[in-house]
Order: structure tokens, then sequence, then C-alpha cells
């Protein structure tokens, strides 16, 4: 039995498809306050982060999987970047040694963990591989670079977003930075030949990427995959920097970071040879793996979208907040649809919009003058959202702060004219957004 | 028999009954009673802060916080779930049929008052000219109720607008947006045709016959009853107390009938649906003016009589004092019309009153659909424009039209009938309804006001209802009433409420109307003598 932490995230939820597939018996560990899009699944615990580590019963895993990783945003002290990130692995690392100490813990890090890097996130990733190194549990640490796979999450999903929507691509100085992508599927092997046979891994440490290519090259060939033609536009570096520095204060889960950007500037050339050799296996070419990424994504959107009233609860009121709503939040939002009988429970045009993934914000913004069910909706949940002592804050200035107030203005009315265009963009390509 | 029956507990009927005593006296009224309070007494920003659920409080458990989604405007005040009793309609009660009007009417206790905005301002013979009455007349009426009430007000520029300024107690005091509008009033006070002060507020600044003093907890839109802000029902219960009238609630009066000197009331009570008679010598009927004219109506079995309705159009502008961009918001305020924008351009034909809110009242979200950003951005702007943003309630005077009119059933009910309004009369510059001067006043006192961003509800939602039995000098047909209050054709049946007004100006009806029972009262009972 496995027990995987970050379950939901790009990589987790890619592993614990595997393990279904290969019948593996597997556990989630899931914090409380996580909101996962998934149902509870039977094979669920959920604990309090990270305190709950403590009580855990660690006795009938053979092998501990650690993905998880609480991002970091700039407001954070070091000591709230460490208490989330850190704290965690000690804790496992002292239960592994009272309760299982045969358990194996094999923990993801990261190219970016490297002693010179000015990015948190590889600081935060090396100091946890140390405290791993150190502990006398049997581990096994990998080191992918930039994975990628078809999913909604992760900074590829993001990447290839961005290509897929903005004409203009904006690159970091000349984007000449070589990267090291990987095959999301190549990490699945690599993990599920591990845990197989852990003691045949332990204290051992792989990199896990393909051969080096430069940034723009590579964009350029996720364009192509796509059949896109797009412009690159370089900009400079520190432009960037402080533009995201700007949006990571006005938006708490900015798609991408100073930290990213940190951390994407600071990667060097690392070895994978020895790793591949060791493990008996070879990365997939990236030409391969991002045709199969094309199929798979495709497949993926092929797939019956489970509507209901509860993911749409969930997915508006991300659109609005950012954040995932609270478990009372979503029966309140289900109980107003018994309510009010006027209220459709399955709006068709709402069921397109979520299905094909389409931008909310901005659809919305575009057909608002209709006084559709889709602005009634995201209403209600703003009502729902202003009486939650956590997302009541969004509306309410405590504290005077000027400077940040004309900078969200700024950006949230550059924001909206962007939406609007799109939003009706959208309505031209997708007529169905709009109930009849 | 009683000497006098008073149909209603609103404001001009508790103003008639403290005139009429110490007659004996009969209340007929609905009466709906509120709920008993579910917040305790702190300010709801700090109850939320601190982590307390509002939800029954401000969305409520059948979730009346939604109403109005569907974009058709309420008015927030009246959405809270503790202000259900404001405006439900009691069984046995038929609703009326609305037609390009939004008809609010109250079987409160208390009536339409239990929501109102408690602004108290005297007429002035200019805006009395069309009135078979003169100022001197309702001045006594207004001094009684200055003291009656509590006001809170000071003699300021608007004095000339609003009357004497005597017996008023120390004005609230103001919120950073409304001191900031008053102190660029001060400083650019040139011109003579705009004047701006304090509105005079029945919300007591201090204790006041045995009322507390207003205390800003911000609860004013989600609770209906307030003891610091005068609520006619309070009169009911000091009379009640001195034993100076018999309160009937669960009565709904649905005609009267007058024979020999003696007026007979037909009341339904609600509790078994059985009709019931009260007799009395005369009868004052102030159930606002909705309900007033359907009684005489239904007292006369006229179905085809349309009688006129009158009720202030209005346009709400939306302004920004740039200089409060990102301010902190403001927790402790009145979030009722602070100040009055009186504007006498020369586009108007008569002196245009606006009431200036700064919006701290209403619920956040109420607001975040009228801003012009996608919907994440509303929800930023909403933040940290909350001590930035304010609104002019411009109110327009209204005169009787043929189209604008309520009509009787067969089935009971009443149609209320008005024209569709165009709302290109307020964008009309040279228009008696133009909103430009108020546009021109706020960009040169630099507040960023723009003619896209404001709001034209339909008519009606103004609840200032007058009209339908106007007084005249002269009065002779069936739905007319002479300077005294008295419907033409009867001996003694009076209306009270502002159906009986012939001309709505621009300001807030409540103070004249309360005086003006008054006054009809008092000469109704020396008759009787």
């Amino acid at each position: 039995m496995i027990l995987i932490t970050g379950a939901s995230g790009f990589i987790g939820s890619h592993i614990c498809l595997l393990f279904e597939k290969n019948k593996i018996p597997y556990t989630i560990l899931k914090r409380q306050e996580t909101q996962d899009s998934n149902r509870e699944a039977s094979n669920t615990i959920s604990i309090e982060w990270p305190e709950g580590i403590n009580l855990l019963d660690l006795s009938k895993f053979s092998s501990i999987l650690y993905l998880t990783y609480i991002p970091i945003c700039q407001s954070m002290s070091q000591e709230a970047i460490e208490y989330a990130n850190l704290l965690p692995i000690s804790l496992f690392i002292d239960r592994i040694k009272e309760s299982n100490p045969a358990c194996h813990l094999l923990f993801i890090s990261s190219q970016s963990a490297i002693s010179h890097t000015a990015s948190k996130y590889g600081k935060i990733k090396l100091a946890a591989e140390n405290l791993i190194k150190k502990s006398e549990v049997s581990w096994t640490i990998l080191r992918p670079g930039l994975v990628i796979g078809a999913s909604s999450k992760g900074l590829f999903s993001r990447i290839s977003t961005l290509i897929r929507w903005v004409p203009i691509i904006p690159l970091v100085g000349t984007a000449d930075n070589v990267i090291q992508p990987v095959y999301l599927s190549d990490i699945g092997n690599v993990i599920m030949k591990i845990v197989g046979s852990p003691e045949s891994y332990a204290a051992c440490e792989y990199n896990l990427a393909s051969s080096p290519i430069k940034f723009h090259d590579f964009l350029r060939k996720i364009a192509i995959s796509f059949h896109l033609k797009r412009l690159f536009l370089p900009l400079p570096k520190k432009l960037v920097y402080f533009s995201l520095l700007l949006i990571e204060h006005l938006w708490k889960n900015a798609p991408v970071t100073t930290t990213n950007l940190l951390g994407f500037l600071d990667l060097r050339i690392m070895p994978v040879e020895a790793s591949w050799n060791a493990l008996k296996m070879s990365p997939t070419p990236l030409g391969e793996a991002l045709k199969g990424i094309a199929k798979e994504q495709e497949a993926l959107n092929d797939l019956p979208f489970p509507y209901d009233l509860e993911i749409e609860a969930k997915i508006l009121f991300k659109t609005l907040f950012s954040v995932s709503p609270s478990t009372k939040l979503i029966k309140r939002y289900l109980d107003a649809h018994q309510m009010n009988k006027s209220m459709e429970i399955c709006d068709p045009s709402i069921k397109y919009i979520l299905s094909h993934q389409l931008d909310i914000e901005a659809v919305e913004l575009a057909i608002r003058p209709k006084k559709t069910i889709l602005t009634k909706k995201l209403l209600m949940l703003t009502f729902l959202a202003e009486i939650d002592p956590i997302t009541s804050q969004a509306m309410v200035n405590e504290k005077d702060c000027r400077f940040f107030a004309f900078a969200s203005l700024f950006y949230f009315f550059i924001r909206s004219i962007y939406k609007k265009v799109k939003g009706h963009f959208l309505l031209w390509r997708h007529p169905k957004c709009m109930t009849p | 028999m009683y000497d006098a029956i008073i149909i209603g507990s609103g404001l001009s009927a508790v103003s008639a009954a403290l005139k009429l005593r110490p007659m004996k006296i009969l209340m007929l009224d609905v009466g709906l009673s509120p709920p008993p309070p579910n917040f305790s007494s702190r300010n709801i920003y700090v109850m939320r802060r601190e982590g307390n659920d509002l939800f029954n409080g401000l969305i409520g458990a059948s979730y009346e916080a939604f109403q109005g989604l569907d974009g058709n405007y309420i008015s927030p005040k009246l959405k809270g779930p503790q202000m259900r009793y404001f405006w439900e309609c009691p069984q046995g009660v038929s609703q009326n049929n609305l037609l390009h009007f939004d008809a609010t009417t109250s079987y409160a206790r208390g009536g339409l008052a239990n929501a109102w905005g408690a602004g108290v301002m005297r007429y002035t013979s200019r805006e009395l000219e069309r009135f078979p009455i003169f100022v001197e007349e309702l001045n006594p009426y207004y001094d009684e109720l200055t003291s009656h009430l509590g006001i809170s007000g000071e003699a300021d520029d608007l004095a000339s607008f609003f009357g004497s300024s005597c017996n008023l107690l120390s004005p609230l005091s103001l919120s950073p947006l409304a001191s900031s509008f008053l102190k660029k009033y001060k400083q650019k006070r040139s011109k003579n045709n705009i004047f701006v002060g304090r509105t005079r507020l029945a919300v007591l600044s201090q204790d006041y016959r045995g009322r507390p003093a207003y205390k800003p907890l911000l609860q004013d839109f989600f609770q209906g009853y307030n003891h610091s802000i005068y609520n006619p029902f309070f009169t009911v219960e000091e009379l009640c107390s001195e034993c100076s009238i018999d309160y009937r609630p669960g009565f709904f009066a649905t005609r009267f009938i007058e024979q020999s000197n003696v007026v007979t009331v037909v009341a339904k009570n609600l509790s078994n649906n059985c009709e019931e008679l009260f007799q009395a010598k005369q009868l004052f009927i102030g159930a606002g003016a909705i309900n007033t004219s359907k009684i005489v109506l239904q007292s006369f079995n006229d179905y085809e009589t349309k009688l006129p309705l009158l009720d202030n159009p209005v346009a709400f502008i939306p302004f920004l004092d740039i200089s409060k961009i990102g301010k902190a918001f403001p927790e402790n305020v009145f979030p009722g019309a602070e100040l009055i924008v009186v504007h006498n351009d020369k586009t108007y034909s008569e002196p245009v009153q606006a009431s200036v809110y700064g919006l701290y009242g209403p619920m956040r979200s109420d607001l975040i659909a009228e801003l012009p950003l996608s919907l994440r951005g509303n929800i930023s702007a909403i933040k940290y424009l909350g001590a930035a943003l304010g609104m002019l309630q411009v109110f327009f005077p209204d005169k009787a039209s043929p189209s604008n009119y309520l009509q009787l059933q067969k089935d009971g009910s009443l149609t209320i009938c008005h024209a569709v309004e165009d709302k290109k009369k307020y964008l009309d510059r040279s228009s008696q309804y133009s909103i430009y001067p108020f546009l021109k006043l706020l960009q040169g006192m630099n507040y960023f006001a723009s003619s896209y961003l404001c709001k034209f509800p339909i008519a009606g939602s103004s609840i200032h209802y007058a009209g339908s039995l106007p007084m005249k000098k002269d009065a002779q047909s069936l739905y007319e009433t002479d300077s005294n209050g008295r419907l033409a054709q009867t001996n003694a049946v009076y209306i009270i409420d502002a159906a009986n007004f012939p001309y709505l100006p621009s300001k807030n009806h409540s103070f004249t109307m309360m005086a003006n029972a008054m006054r009809i009262a008092e000469r109704a009972k020396n008759k009787n003598n």
C-alpha cells in the first residue's frame, strides 16, 4: 500500500490514474482545507495540515510518495514557507521512524533545487532534500525538469494555454535560457518502478529530464504541435519581474509568479544520462512527447463533462475569488436553487461554458446586458461569499492602501477591456453560451 | 360607537391620532409585526470580522437577499430577510396589478415608515402654491412634530427650504465622504442657485423622550425597527399606554358606509376572514395613498373611475471622490441621506432636491452588478471604492397625468398603470428632468460622475405615492377633498395621507403629510365639538 500526498496536483493526479490502471493499492492523504474538485474517494485520509501527520498510522504503507507543495506567494514570511513546506517533511520522517521504519520515502524535488538559486521554490526544495538525506529513513529523490503533459494543472498547462489563446507571446529577455522538459509519462514510469521495489533505489537521487532546449524553441515547438502561428515578443527581464510582482500582489493565485520566473532564470543544465542509465530507462524525445500530449489533450476534451450543481458552484466561485468555496457555502448555493424554482439547476448554456472550459469572466461580461442566468448565479455566489468571514475580506477594505487600490483598479480596468473583447469573440465562436 | 376611527398606523394616522385626543378613537390596522431582531446590537462589519455567521440576518433562510437578481430593481432596503414583514401581503388581501409601475405597499404596523429614509423637511410657500392651504397653517404642526419626533439637523444654507430650525437636536456626525462634500461646497459657494446642507432626520443624535441616541451599527438596511429612528408605531405604543386609542391590529378595512352622521367601517378580521363593522362619528383614512384610494373606490363600488397617482420620478447619479480611493471602509456612519442638495437651475421650473448618500448601507454584493468592470474587477472595485463612492438621489416633481392612474377591479384588486417611462427625458439637457445640472455640479466639485453610470428606476420606486384624492379649494367631485381633507361628497370622511396632495414637489413629503394630518384632525375635532 502506498500513501500519496499532493494527489490532486499535476503529477499526483496522473500517478493515481497509473496506480488504478495497474491495480496498485494506494491511499490519498489530503489536507483538510483542500477543496479538490474530485469527489471524496473512499481511499482518502483527510488531516489537519501539517499537525495531523503526527497522528498517522504508517504501519500499513510500504512507500510514501511525497508530492505536496504549498505555493509560495511574495508576501509569505520565511517561517510561513518553512511551516507549510518543510515542517511536514520532518514530521513524516519522525513518524516513519516511530511507526514504520521500513517505509520508503519517495520525494519529488525539482531541477531548481540547486545551492545558488534565487528562487524561493528551489531553495525550499533543496532544504527538503537536505532534511531527507540527513535522516535515517529509506529515501529516494527524483529531480524532474519542466514536466510536460496533458492536464489542466501545472506550469506547462499554463504555458500551453497562453500559447493557445494569445497571438503575441511575451518572452523574458531573449529567452535563450536552456530548459530540460520531461514527459509526465516518463515520470510516472519511474515512480512505478521505484515503488515496485523501493529497496533497490534507496538513498538514490535521479535527475529526470530530456535533452536541453532553448526556451523560445520550446515555445515554438508547442505552437507547432497545436498547429498555431505565434509571434514571440522579447521583453526586458526587469519589466517582466516587476509586472509579475504587481500581479502577485493583486492576484493571490496568479498563474505565473516571480518565483516561477526566478526559478526559470536560474536553471542550469543538469546531467541526466547517468540517472536514466541507472534506472535502465530513456526519456521520450520532446517532439514525440508533444505529439502525445496533443492527442491526450483531445481525448481529455472529448470526455463527457461531469456537470452538476456542486461542480458548477466550485468552478464559478473560483472564477470570482480564485479560491475554492467552503462546504457550507456550496450547501447554501444548492439550497438557494431548491428554494428558487425559477433558478435552472442544470442550465444548458452554463453546462456548455463549463464543459468547453471557456473563460467565464469574459463570457459573463459580454452577455451581462442580456441578464442571463450565468450573471445571476455568479452574483448569488458573491452574496454568499460576502457573509463568509474569509472571502468577505475581498470586498471590504479595512486599511488605507492608496497605491494598491489604484494599481488594482488600473489592472482590472485593462483586464476588463481585454475580457470584454475576448467575451465577444467567444460568443461569436460559441453562440451556445447564451440560453435562448 | 367611537368618536373617530383611524384606518392605518403610519405617519399620517398617528399624527391625526395625536390631535384627536381626548376623543374616543379606534385605530384599525393590519399591523404586521417585525420579527424579533436576529443581530446583537453590534456593528455588522465587526461581527463578520470576528467570524460570526450573518447568513440569517443578511441573506435569510428563504434567500430573500437574492430578490432583484433578475434585473428588476428592488430597493436594497426592502430585501433584507428581517424586512419581509414590511412588504408581505397578508392572506385574504388581494395583490395589485402593476403596469410600468413599481408599487410598494406595506401592511406593517407603522406602515411604509418602517423603511423610510427618516427625512423630515417642511414644504415652503412656493411648494404649497398648488395646495389650497398655506404654510402658516402647517407651521404650528411642524413645530409640534419636531418636538414629538426628535429631529436632528441644523440651521444652514437650506434653512430657507426647510423652514424653522427651532428645537432641532444636534446633527449626526458626518461620514468622511459627506464631510468633504460639504467642505467643497462651502469652498466653492459662489452661485446662488445651488444649496447644500444637512438632511433633517427623524434620527436621534442624543437620548430623547425615552428613546436612545443613534448608534452607527450599519444594520439599518437589515432591521426595520430601530428605536433611534422614528417609527410611527412608537406613537401608537405611547397612545395605547395612556389609553388614548383603542388599537386593533389584524383588521383590513375594505370600505365605509356613511349614513345620518354615522360612519360605518367594514373591515375583514384577518384571523377568521369574517367582516366586522365598526361605527364612529368621523372617519380618518390614512392607509397610504394606494390603499386609501382603494377603500374609497370600494366604498362607492366604482370600477370605472381612474384616479390619478403621483410619485416623484427619481434618478440615481453615482459619483466618485477620487481622493478617497483606497481609504478604509468607514464602519461607523449613518447609511442614509446625510446631505441634501437643492438645485435651482434655470432648466428647472422650481428647485429640485437631491439626497447625498454614501453607499454604506447595502450589502457590497448589491453594488457589484452595478459597476462596469468584469465581476472580478467589480469585486476589487467595490473593495477599494467603498469609502469613495457616493450617490445622488434626485427627486423630480410630479403632477397628475391621465396616463398615470389606479383603477379598482371587480375582483377587489387595483390596477396601477403608468405611462412607459421615457428615460431619455433624464438625459435631455433642456428637459425638466435633466440630470445634467447635477452632473455639472458634481464635476465642478471635482467628483467623477458620468451619465453612463446613472440609473433611472421604474416609476413608483421613490415610494412617494400621492395625489389620488386631491385637495381642492372648491372640491365638488366624489374623489376630491376640500382644504380640510374631507371627501367632497361626505360629511365626516377625511383623507389624512398624501392621497390628498394635489401636487408633489421635489421633496420628501412625509413631514408635510404628518403636519397636514394633524391640521385636518384638529379641524375635524373642532367641527365635531
